[in-house]
């Protein structure tokens, strides 16, 4: 059966998604999933032992998030499953979307008045991305509350 | 003959150890009481110093400016040097160091020409004014910035270029008095200045010393430290290395301080790394005292060398200084920032909230006592001497009183701080739930221990329930409200929780359970653990972060 795959990283629209998650597959029936990617490549040029060990500690924090989701699902009587990848965070998602033939892929956006850079056009443009190149439908859900369908460009 | 001299010398030396002694004994006092108190430390030093100035017989200290510079300057330098990572610090080196230099250029300029203009200062001692004051030492700006959360880029901005003015301000401040002595010698008010020698003459003595201090310190890092596992010995090859570079770069007629500079990025930067995490931390705590006296020193020296009521006599003069400064530290950070910005960009650029902070930031502190210190009573004439003086310490004194006790809230208007109010909420709560718990547990005590009647107890138990359970319920909202706390409070406890690992590793090897080599091994680990959480910590609380390939998804 086709699963639901909530991508997280622990940021601000991660507990409004990972709910979101949960609630559509109470009510679709549907498998899920929550995926975290350990994605180093962000940090800048890093010595031979620094990029071990930040590996490491991003693992550390991703096992810890999924869990936090895992606990979230079973609170409403699922069971989910997680999944931990690393790479190119944009990359493994859209691989591993389009390898599981999911049924839906999930991101959460970050709330329009935090600090981050990215604005929800650039999620979009991601989340447009990878309903191009899998065909697979991609829905954001907002920090705030509310979801942004992605339709095809 | 001979033994009456050396009698008189060793009475002398004792006199100085004395009075070393007393100083030092002030400070730790000044110290203990200001850790109860919140005012500046470095303020508390120099008002103690000006009581003790009522009191010369007291403290008769007979300090030269050539033991200011040499004994006291060096390990300021030194120690601020070993926390600059390269790493951090390249990414905006082009500005810090137009900053660095450019900017204390043109400061030594705009406040050279005001005070020669506006008072009854010659030139050249105008301009060993403006450069004196130009060295920034934005230390206690730095403790707010990392109490209130403001990004690592705004800490390495300022450390850096206040790390490199302070040398280029001593190479412009030792020109301008050689230029001085020049005059005085030939007898002439007029110095025969040439600017492109003096270019030439500045590039030489800077590169001079930075060479110098980058042989020294390649040196000691790749020969000494990564060869010697001793945390004493090499220790002291720092100190070493951290005197003999300032040493021989004044030999050699370049600028022993920027010598101390390179030298001590080396072995912050290599040297360090070369070594066992126990000479880490001797390293790091060795140079913390070692900082920590000589700045209690300059403090206290320069509060004893100027009486109250010249406060009052110069102010004027005092006031033409500070305004000068004000406007000059504007005019270098406002235009070379925005310049810089034209070249950069978006993501390099240095945000308007940034600059503003960059200015009202620039404090002014030891390295510009210390060199006023050095200004004897030939060079200018006594009178001159001691405006310079007076009103050096005017202008440190406005920084850190005004400057340094107001930029907390310059930082927040400007929404700077990232452990914002929901942060401080979120902790109140934390602390709310973790207080009742322990109060808990106290009140299980005394039950077990027969001290407390078992109704009382039911009845407080129950009472404390509904407490805890109120305060949990609390926490569990506001993170519901803010769920970014999440991962703040997943990356406190993390580093808690590696800080424990550390611990534990030592406690292991003071029990003897593990060899020297498993320990050094184990905690370096641990310490490469921490300073991975640093840099997810600095991606995550920062307002500007570097853009990370994988922020596009919750």
């Amino acid at each position: 059966m086709h699963s639901i795959i909530c991508a997280t990283r622990g940021g601000v629209g991660s507990r409004a998604v990972e709910f979101a998650a949960i609630e559509r597959a109470k009510k679709t029936g549907q498998a899920l999933v929550f995926l975290y990617v350990i994605d180093t490549g962000g940090y800048g040029d890093l010595d031979d032992m620094m990029r071990p060990a930040l590996r490491d500690e991003l693992l550390w924090m991703g096992k810890t998030l999924l869990r936090i989701a895992e606990r979230r699902a079973k609170a409403a009587n699922l069971t989910a499953e997680i999944v931990i990848r690393e790479g190119y965070a944009r990359e493994e998602i859209s691989q591993y979307a389009a390898t599981t033939q999911a049924a839906v892929l999930m991101l959460g956006a970050p709330r329009f008045t935090t600090a981050n850079i990215f604005g929800d056009d650039e999620i979009e443009r991601f989340a447009r991305s990878i309903r191009q190149s899998t065909g697979i439908p991609v829905e954001i859900i907002r920090a705030e509350g509310g979801s942004i369908p992605v339709e095809e460009p | 003959m001979e033994s009456t001299l050396s009698a008189v010398q060793e009475g002398g030396l004792i006199q100085q150890e004395i009075g070393f002694v007393l100083l030092l004994t002030i400070a730790a006092i000044v110290a203990i009481v200001i850790r109860r108190v919140r005012f500046p430390y470095t303020v508390a030093l120099v008002l103690v110093g000006l009581v003790l100035s009522f009191f010369p017989n007291v403290l008769s200290l007979d300090v030269s400016s050539e033991l200011i510079l040499a004994v006291l300057v060096p390990p300021l330098i030194f120690e601020a040097t070993l926390h600059i990572k390269w790493r951090e610090l390249r990414e905006d080196l082009p500005l810090v160091l137009f900053l660095a230099v450019g900017g204390t250029l043109v400061s030594t300029f705009i406040v050279g020409i005001l005070v020669f203009q506006f008072l009854d200062i010659p030139l050249i001692g105008a301009l060993a004014f403006g450069a004196l004051i130009s060295a920034t030492d934005p230390v206690a700006v730095i403790a707010f910035f990392r109490r209130l959360g403001v990004s690592k880029r705004l800490s390495i901005l300022m450390e850096g270029e206040s790390l490199l003015n302070d040398g280029v301000a001593i190479v412009i401040f030792s020109l301008a008095l050689n230029a001085a002595t020049v005059a005085a010698v030939s007898g002439t008010d007029a110095v025969d200045f040439s600017l492109s020698t003096a270019i030439l003459e500045f590039f030489r003595v800077s590169m001079g010393g930075l060479g110098i201090g980058l042989v020294l310190g390649y040196v000691v890092s790749y020969v000494v430290l990564k060869n010697v596992d001793d945390h004493l010995i090499e220790t002291a090859t720092t100190v070493a290395l951290a005197f003999g570079a300032y040493v021989l770069g004044e030999r050699l007629h370049v600028s022993g301080i920027l010598a101390v500079v390179a030298a001590g990025l080396m072995v912050g930067n290599i040297g360090s790394q070369n070594t066992s995490p126990t000479t880490q931390l001797t390293l790091e705590n060795f140079w913390e005292f070692m900082a920590f006296v000589a700045n209690s020193l300059v403090f206290l020296l320069i509060g004893l060398e100027i009486l109250v009521a010249q406060l009052i006599v110069f102010a004027v003069p005092i006031a033409v200084a500070v305004f000068a400064v004000l406007l000059s530290r504007a005019m270098t950070v406002y235009s070379f920032t925005g310049l810089h910005n034209q070249f950069v960009s978006n993501g390099r650029a240095v945000p308007r909230p940034y600059q503003h902070v960059m200015f009202w930031g620039g404090l002014r502190g030891a390295i510009s006592l210390a060199l006023v210190l050095t200004l004897g009573n030939n060079l200018f004439g006594s009178t001159i001497a001691q405006e310079l003086r007076v009103m050096t310490f005017g202008v440190v004194l406005f920084t850190i009183l005004f400057q340094g006790l107001s930029i907390e809230r310059l930082i927040e208007r400007l929404g700077l701080a990232l452990r914002s109010e929901h942060t401080l909420e979120n902790q109140r709560r934390q602390a709310m739930a973790y207080a009742k718990r322990a109060g808990r547990r106290e009140l299980d005590r005394l039950r077990d221990e027969g001290i407390l009647y078992r109704e009382i107890w039911e009845a407080m138990r129950s009472v404390y329930d509904d407490e805890l359970n109120d305060a949990t319920r609390r926490l569990g909202k506001h993170l519901e409200a803010y769920p970014e706390l999440e991962r703040e409070m997943y990356l406190q406890a993390r580093a808690d929780v590696l800080k424990a690992e550390r611990s534990a590793i030592s406690d292991a090897a003071s029990r003897g359970f593990i060899t020297d080599e498993v320990y050094d091994e184990l905690v370096r680990r641990a310490n490469q653990q921490m300073a991975a959480l640093e840099l997810i910590t600095e991606q995550t609380l920062s307002p500007h972060p570097a853009k990370t390939r994988d922020e596009s998804h919750a």
